[in-house]
């Protein structure tokens, strides 16, 4: 079957992966937060933390979205570095010339 | 189910070479129309709702506020805390469904009238067609060189651009932190780190989206616009160019007899394409690009009605209606959406109509198990009783589960969270009693109570149940199950 993808511009994958785990994100946050209140979390950290709620918030937020980026950053990585039949596979066989 | 049919189908096939193109910048030109004014007629009310709404006040604090500060989202004369989060789940379920339901219907409404991304774009393109001209102004400048003309427009769109932007982002957090206080604070230029994070964030999302990737975000970005082709069928509507009619296209002189000559109707004036924000051709059929503006539809009626030819050769259809078979509207398809949503909309409604608006969170003191006294076994426990009404109350804690218990809520430990709040220590109708407790609105009220039993009515450990009901509303009852502690022996 031929291929049916519109021709995109490079910045598209980035940008995706930034854009998906940003919603991926809001959900953990939404989640996350509406279970556990922060002040409470800050209070019981086992090392001197002071962070208001809306900063625990907004530091939530950044580490579920970088979390979710790194996830997507690797799975597009490892599709596109996919071992496919290497070169070095092709010029081993390449030395016996075929009919 | 492709939303590309045939004709264009081979238009995309390409090999990895091509894969990766340089955006041609799209210059959509402006054709007043029908459903253009109900477009813009949709923007100006959602943003009117969007930019106004953080502004009104109810009973003496913002109608509309997701304190996040404070845990608590303020909806008109609703409140809701995080135990509330099961209605959120359902308000999100709910528009899901109702997108869904919309997209059978109608096909991408939603794209066209209501995204934000649509409307902030719409209204950024406004800016910038009032600040750097019409369609061809816009190439024009473009293609020219940067003399004193052109740095002044792009100047001034930038401006306005960014005013808009710094504005959106505002208001955004506006709805987040109380709006009054921001804007003071903004004025002073005394935000917090969080707020001038968000704000900037947000504007720069505003300003980064409708200023420059506008039609990208649909094409590239957008998960709806590759799922919705799975809502359609052949009733849902959509915006079509009728082939059998337009056929073949072509120039023609006024007045000429196009059929003798073995043209349709369409002129080949290409408004059609010039008008289009995403930058397709409607001719070429059903395109997942395609917003469902229906800027198409007002371009090419607006030549129709010119060239004396009747309007809708593009227009809003069905493809049932199409192949001439009727369109029908009652179907599985929308009768399961509509039923879904009817469902799960009536569940929000009854439950926020019953919801009791007070909730009992019962801590254990961690000190000690239980106090012997004389004859006596004493647990003390701190309730936390959340008022989620918008009046006061004063509540009666109760025990239950053990014969012979006793309970004395300790005047001395009682305690109010809520520094906002005043708990009405003097409220004349309900004296304090030793087993009552005043919670101011909408706040938490920490009260420590003592619960005793005889010595050797209890031993090792046994479930109780603690409970707070308003003293003047019965229906406001909350209970929660914890443990008694007493000797083994």
């Amino acid at each position: 079957m031929p291929h049916r993808v519109r021709p995109r511009p490079a910045w598209v994958v980035p940008v995706t992966i930034g854009w998906v785990s940003f919603v991926a994100a809001g959900v953990a946050e939404t989640l996350f937060f509406a279970s556990f209140d922060p002040q409470v979390l800050t209070a019981s950290a086992t090392f001197p933390f002071e962070l208001s709620r809306l900063g625990a918030y907004t530091l939530g937020f950044v580490l579920f979205w970088a979390l979710g980026a790194a996830a997507a950053s690797a799975v597009v990585w490892m599709l596109r570095a996919e071992p496919h039949r290497s070169d070095a596979a092709d010029s081993i066989e390449g030395d016996e010339p075929r009919a | 189910m492709s939303a590309v049919p045939p004709g264009i189908a081979g238009k995309f096939e390409d090999s990895d070479s091509s894969l990766y193109a340089a955006r041609k910048k799209v210059y959509p030109r402006e054709l007043p129309g029908r459903f253009q004014h109900l477009r813009k007629l949709a923007m100006l009310v959602l943003l009117g709702l969007f930019y106004g709404v953080a502004w009104l006040p109810w009973d003496g604090r913002q109608a509309v506020l997701f304190d996040l500060p404070a845990r608590k989202f303020h909806v008109f004369a609703l409140t809701f805390w995080p135990q509330d989060f099961f209605f959120l789940a359902l308000l999100l379920i709910i528009a899901a469904l109702s997108l869904f339901f919309v997209t059978a219907l109608a096909g991408r409404l939603w794209c066209g009238y209501a995204c934000p991304q649509t409307v902030w774009t719409e209204l950024f393109m406004t800016i910038e067609r009032w600040v750097e001209g019409d369609r061809a102004a816009r190439m024009r400048l473009d293609r020219g060189p940067w003399d004193a003309r052109r740095v002044l427009r792009k100047l001034a769109k930038q401006t306005l651009w960014i005013s808009l932007a710094a504005w959106t982002g505002f208001t955004f957090v506006g709805y987040f932190a109380p709006i009054h206080t921001l804007g003071t604070e903004v004025l002073a230029f005394a935000t917090g780190p969080w707020e001038t994070f968000w704000i900037l964030f947000y504007g720069l999302a505003t300003y980064g989206n409708a200023g420059y990737l506008r039609e990208q975000v649909c094409i590239y970005m957008c998960p709806y616009a590759r799922f919705q082709s799975a809502m359609f069928d052949k009733d849902t509507m959509i915006i079509a160019y009728d082939d059998r009619r337009g056929e073949q296209r072509g120039a023609r002189k006024r007045g000429e007899d196009h059929q003798a000559k073995g043209l349709g109707d369409c002129i080949d004036c290409t408004l059609c394409v010039q008008v289009c924000p995403t930058g397709i051709d409607i001719r070429d059929g059903l395109q997942y690009e395609c917003i469902a503006c229906a800027a198409c539809v007002d371009a090419c009626d607006s030549v129709m009605d010119k060239v004396g030819y009747p309007r809708g050769l593009v227009r809003y259809t069905t493809a049932h209606a199409f192949s001439d078979k009727p369109s029908r509207v009652l179907r599985t398809r929308t009768l399961v959406y509509a039923g879904l949503l009817g469902t799960i909309i009536s569940a929000f409604v009854v439950g926020v109509v019953l919801r009791v608006p007070v909730a009992l969170d019962v801590l254990r003191d961690r000190n000690a198990l239980y106090r012997v006294d004389d004859d006596s076994v004493e647990n003390v426990y701190l309730l936390k009783i959340i008022n989620l009404d918008s009046r006061p109350h004063r509540y009666d804690v109760s025990v239950t589960g053990l014969a012979a218990l006793s309970i004395e809520v300790d005047a001395h430990a009682a305690q109010h969270a809520d520094e906002d709040h005043e708990v009405d220590e003097h409220d004349a109708a309900h004296p304090r009693s030793a087993r009552t407790a005043a919670v101011a609105a909408g706040s938490v009220g920490n009260v420590a109570i003592r619960v005793s039993a005889p010595l050797g009515t209890v031993h090792g450990a046994a479930k109780i149940e603690l409970s707070v009901a308003a003293t003047d509303d019965p229906t406001q009852v909350a209970r929660e199950a914890s443990r008694f502690f007493a000797p083994v022996q």
